[in-house]
């Protein structure tokens, strides 16, 4: 910026001057070229530009060995509507979102609640985070043999009801995504539950106590100061998981194993199955490019929502 | 309701009230946290419990009944390792996840001190391309990756994996780290630009080491990540020499399945080994991380 | 450093790295899913690299479904790599039809002529007549039987009848054995018994369910799937969610498997003596008056069109994978059977069973799993896998009717 003062010098040197400083930021925008270019380069040609490929491969007729160069309009796109499996991987999918979102926030809130004023809370603390650090391929090894049908669960409701029990539980249609959503909220109830306890600290003391000396009861001081306090966590909570809803696919690889209909567990399996197992691979591209659309639609959605509240709380 | 606040009694008989409810509360909280934390470990418990036994006994005993040595433990160590080629796997992906993180970070520090240090003209639109990178779901990416190797000729590398990696872990990292550089005060590179020091040398010697907290936080994070891969490991890198460990572990399921449960879980042990001792050793910079994952 | 110094020795670097992955390209490579096979296909590389003077090295990659995906990518992308196992049937047609793999004519008349193998064998890896692959592994699918639960059940002799096979299986529940070992693991397995049943009742519907001839709800299907679901009833089979595919046979709990006799090597390191432990026996078929038919596996070894104009002398590394020593190779280190008339079967399971073969002569079949479309192949495994799983007759009807819709569509939209 050049400086008033100078606004006494000559136009000549002013002139100089400012040509000088253009030079310097030229200059530096130069050497932040050089800076940036090492992560935009890799983001430009290993994250951007397979997004556009993979929108361009929807169009073509792919699948197994040809087809790679034959256009197809709109017919992957179509196929979706018409086969069975893609609304049964999106009736699925959606109950994953749900049920990743409400789940670990629903039991996640209840611990922070519960911990909140505990001794050993340090510890606790890193006994729940323990298994998102393990790799969801773990978690899922272990807990198919929870759920194997002479497996863990049932082998301790055969010790209580006293009769053989080996239900399949990731064998049958209708038990087998609320089993595998159960392991993630294991694995997940953790961070959130850490989140919030975060959120939690943040909120100011004072108001709950004054409520409390006015009489209102817990669920009242509940509802109207904590809620209201956390939203702004609750919302990164809910961002968080959403992503993970709709894209989760190692754990239910790995659990779902021989499975039968485990094409349809979710969208992000169906479009693996569709490419890498069935070679449709145009197919399995037009999935990817619905799944895609839906999460930054949602994500964006849920941003809007999350700043909005931010304002509303400041 | 009118209170006299200022009388004794009243804020006497207030503190009481408080510490009752506080020494009860902890009390009646006790004994749900208890069930809740027991059931909640019971995975961990089955872990524990079957890598010490054999094929044979985990077949007759029930899966929740302690083994009758520590002995198997070993055996169960050596098939799991020679069948699944743990050892090269973890091998991979310990280098996978030290040396992409490491790059990854060091891209994003770079490239967040260019952004926020350096007069770079339309920073944010840079930032902008480079934050689209994590918009997409990862499935968008798999099979044009697939394709795009195969061209190249890089499908099965080890170097071809390390690239993936790199360029996953690039935005998030700058993400944050991009905050944290604007909260340095300015002063500090305008006293070594005034010296004389190189743009390098401002970054290298003033900036990072400001910055030390947040980048191995990050680090620890993007490793996390890596180690556990396993969907892109599975389809850029399948082969025995360079595959993740975690697509090692997978290819115990099922396959070869004369093995019992007691090896493959004991697999899932020692492919959560590295990870679970960098939380305890360094869970500080975990949590950190998280709240660095918040903002 | 300074900052230039470091981004070049940062590209000097990523460069060398490049040229060394990409260098591995250059090598000449068979590839192949079938790891347990590891040793014999390493002794076929080896053979071959000799033969030919160009070095050939094994290249595995594992499970079946990333092999198909890497070498579906491969040709696509212009890429063939020289060697590689592959299926027959309609697997091996649709490969063909890309024109990435080489017409092998030459090579099996000079086999023939030197009788090696048979012109019946050829028919095996042949597409509209002429022979694209050489074989790997010829395999006769048969019923293994536990010998030790068949003398405590008082089986004398194993049964040629589908009425004795029945009778057996209720004298092997009394034993309290379970008559069949029959899981549906590893996403292809629940494709054996429907095939089987559909087989037994109809040999042409069997072909025809492939070629659109017959509907996957016609009414041999429909007998197939009555029969199955009665079999399940009486508890003949063993719970098909088992993981390990070999354990109820293997721990004696089962007395017989219906699987490829390739098998029987695995059984042998599982600690079972072939011949002495366990025999085989043709599966009756399920109608007396349907003649006996036998299931045959073939696996292929193709060749890349591309490599073998490039490199005439890959033409000898062919030559010497047909030839007597290739064979006896893999026979004695996997013990894998390619059909070779000249080499020593690998034991005494695979010698019985041709000897079987060459005295029932039973009218010889490509398996469905060839058979079959590959587009639609793993849909319909998938609802055998469901029928297995709840073996009602509803659940039947439902599977066969939603199978048959599969089929449909396919066949419609060609």
């Amino acid at each position: 910026m050049v400086n008033p003062a100078s606004a006494m010098l000559s136009p000549e040197i002013l002139k100089d001057a400012r040509a000088r400083e253009r030079r310097v930021a030229w200059r530096q925008t130069r050497i932040a070229w050089l800076f940036i270019a090492p992560a935009v380069f890799m983001v430009s040609a290993f994250l951007l530009a397979p997004v556009v490929v993979n929108v361009i491969l929807s169009f073509t007729k792919w699948q197994k060995f040809t087809g790679l160069d034959k256009f197809a309009g709109f017919s992957n796109y179509q196929r979706l509507f018409a086969v069975p499996y893609f609304s049964e991987a999106l009736t699925n999918t959606a109950f994953w979102v749900v049920g990743a979102v409400v789940l670990p926030l629903a039991v996640g809130l209840a611990l922070a609640l519960l911990l909140r004023n505990i001794p050993f809370q340090e510890t606790l603390k890193s006994l729940y985070f323990l298994p998102k650090v393990l790799a969801p391929t773990a978690v899922g090894a272990i807990w198919y043999y929870v759920y194997a049908p002479h497996g863990v669960i049932n082998s301790i409701v055969s010790t209580v009801t006293g009769q053989k029990f080996d239900f399949g539980w990731i064998y049958d249609d209708n038990t087998v995504t609320p089993s595998v959503i159960v392991t993630f909220v294991w694995q997940t109830v953790g961070i959130t539950m850490v989140l919030l306890l975060l959120g939690l600290a943040a909120i100011p003391r004072d108001p709950i106590e004054a409520a409390r000396v006015d009489g209102a009861s817990s669920g009242q001081i509940f509802r109207h100061i904590i809620w209201p306090l956390l939203l702004p966590t609750v919302l990164v909570v809910t961002i968080l998981n959403v992503a993970a809803g709709f894209t989760t696919f190692d754990l239910l690889w790995v659990m779902a194993g021989d499975y039968p209909g485990k094409r349809t567990l979710s969208l992000a399996v169906y479009m693996y199955y569709e490419s890498f197992s069935n070679g449709g691979w145009a197919y399995g591209s037009a999935v990817a490019v619905v799944l895609g659309a839906m999460v930054i639609a949602v994500s964006a959605g849920l941003a809007v929502l999350q700043s909005r509240v931010e304002k509303r709380i400041r | 309701m009118a209170v006299d606040i200022t009388d004794p009694q009243f804020i006497k008989s207030l503190i009481d009230k408080e510490k009752l409810s506080q020494r009860s509360g902890v009390r009646w909280l006790l004994v749900p946290i208890i069930v809740v934390t027991l059931a909640y470990l019971t995975p961990f418990y089955y872990l524990f419990v079957t890598i010490f036994k054999t094929t044979p006994e985990y077949a007759q005993k029930g899966v929740l009944e302690l083994p009758s040595s520590l002995a198997p433990f070993l055996d169960n160590v050596a098939q799991a390792w020679n069948i699944a080629h743990l050892g090269a796997a973890g091998f991979d992906s310990f280098t996978y996840a030290l040396i992409g993180g490491a790059i990854a970070v060091a891209f994003a520090a770079a490239a967040a001190y260019g952004m926020t240090r350096l007069n770079l003209i339309g920073a944010n639109g840079w930032f902008m391309l480079i934050f689209t990178g994590t918009l997409f779901p990862f499935q968008m990416y798999l099979v044009p990756l697939l394709f795009g190797y195969q061209r190249l000729g890089i499908i099965n590398t080890w170097f071809g994996m390390l690239l993936v990696y790199v360029a996953i872990c690039i935005p998030f990292p700058l993400l944050v780290l991009r905050n944290s550089f604007s909260g340095i005060s300015k002063e500090i590179d305008e006293a070594a630009r005034i010296e004389g020091a190189s743009e390098w040398r401002v970054f290298t010697s003033m900036i990072v080491p400001n910055a030390i907290g947040p980048l191995i936080a990050l680090f620890l994070l993007q490793f996390t990540f890596i180690w556990n891969d396993l969907l892109f490991s599975s389809i850029l890198a399948n082969g025995i020499e360079v595959r993740s460990i975690m697509v090692a572990l997978q290819s115990l399921q099922g396959t070869y399945s004369t093995l019992g449960p007691n090896v493959v879980i004991t697999a899932t042990l020692i492919s959560s080994v590295p990870t679970v001792v960098l939380f305890v050793i360094l869970r500080k910079y975990f949590m950190a991380g998280l709240q660095l994952g918040t903002k | 450093m300074s900052l230039l110094k470091t981004m070049t020795a940062l590209g000097v670097a990523s460069a060398a790295l490049f040229s060394v992955s990409g260098s591995f390209a250059a090598d000449l490579s068979i590839y192949s899913d079938k790891t347990p096979w590891n040793a014999g296909m390493t002794g076929l590389a080896d053979a071959a690299s000799k033969a030919s003077g160009a070095t050939i090295k094994l290249q595995e990659i594992t499970p079946t479904d990333k092999y198909q995906a890497f070498m579906q990518t491969s040709i696509a992308s212009n890429n063939v790599p020289a060697f590689f196992t592959w299926w027959n049937g309609n697997q091996l047609s649709d490969l063909v039809a890309t024109g990435a793999v080489a017409d092998l004519s030459s090579y099996w008349d000079q086999a023939i002529k030197d009788g090696n193998f048979s012109a019946t064998q050829k028919d095996l890896v042949s597409v509209d007549g002429k022979p694209y692959g050489i074989l790997l592994n010829v395999a006769n699918w048969v019923v293994f039987y536990n010998t030790k639960d068949f003398a405590k059940a008082g089986i004398a002799a194993p049964p040629t009848t589908w009425a004795e096979l029945m009778a057996d299986c209720d004298k092997l529940k009394a034993a309290g054995f379970t008559p069949f070992n029959a899981p549906a693991s590893g996403g292809w397995m629940p494709f054996i018994w429907f095939s089987q049943l559909v087989l037994g009742t109809s040999p042409d519907a069997f072909v025809g369910l492939t070629s659109n001839k017959a509907a996957y709800d016609g009414p041999e299907v429909h007998k197939a799937f009555a029969l199955w679901a009665d079999m399940y009833k009486k508890g003949y089979f063993t719970d098909p969610r088992e993981q390990d595919d070999s354990k109820f046979f293997a721990d004696g709990s089962a007395a017989m498997f219906l699987i490829g006799d390739w098998h029987s090597g695995q059984f042998a390191t599982m600690g079972m003596k072939p011949g002495v432990d366990f025999k085989t026996f043709l599966m009756p078929s399920v109608t007396p008056d349907v003649p006996q038919s036998i299931i045959v596996e073939a696996s292929p070894i193709v060749v890349s069109k591309a490599a073998l104009a490039a490199n005439a002398d890959l033409g000898k590394a062919v030559t010497a994978m047909m030839g007597v020593d290739g064979a006896n190779q893999l026979g004695s280190s996997v013990q894998a059977y390619d059909g070779n008339l000249k080499a020593t079967p690998p034991n005494d399971i695979i010698k019985a069973d041709n000897d079987l073969v060459a005295a029932a002569k039973p009218r010889a079949l490509v398996r469905w799993w060839e058979a079959v479309p590959s587009q639609i192949q793993g849909d319909l495994v998938a609802e055998m896998g469901k029928f297995m799983l709840t073996p009602t007759p509803d659940n039947g009807e439902k599977v066969m009717t939603d199978m048959q819709k599969i089929n449909a569509d396919y066949w419609a939209s060609k």
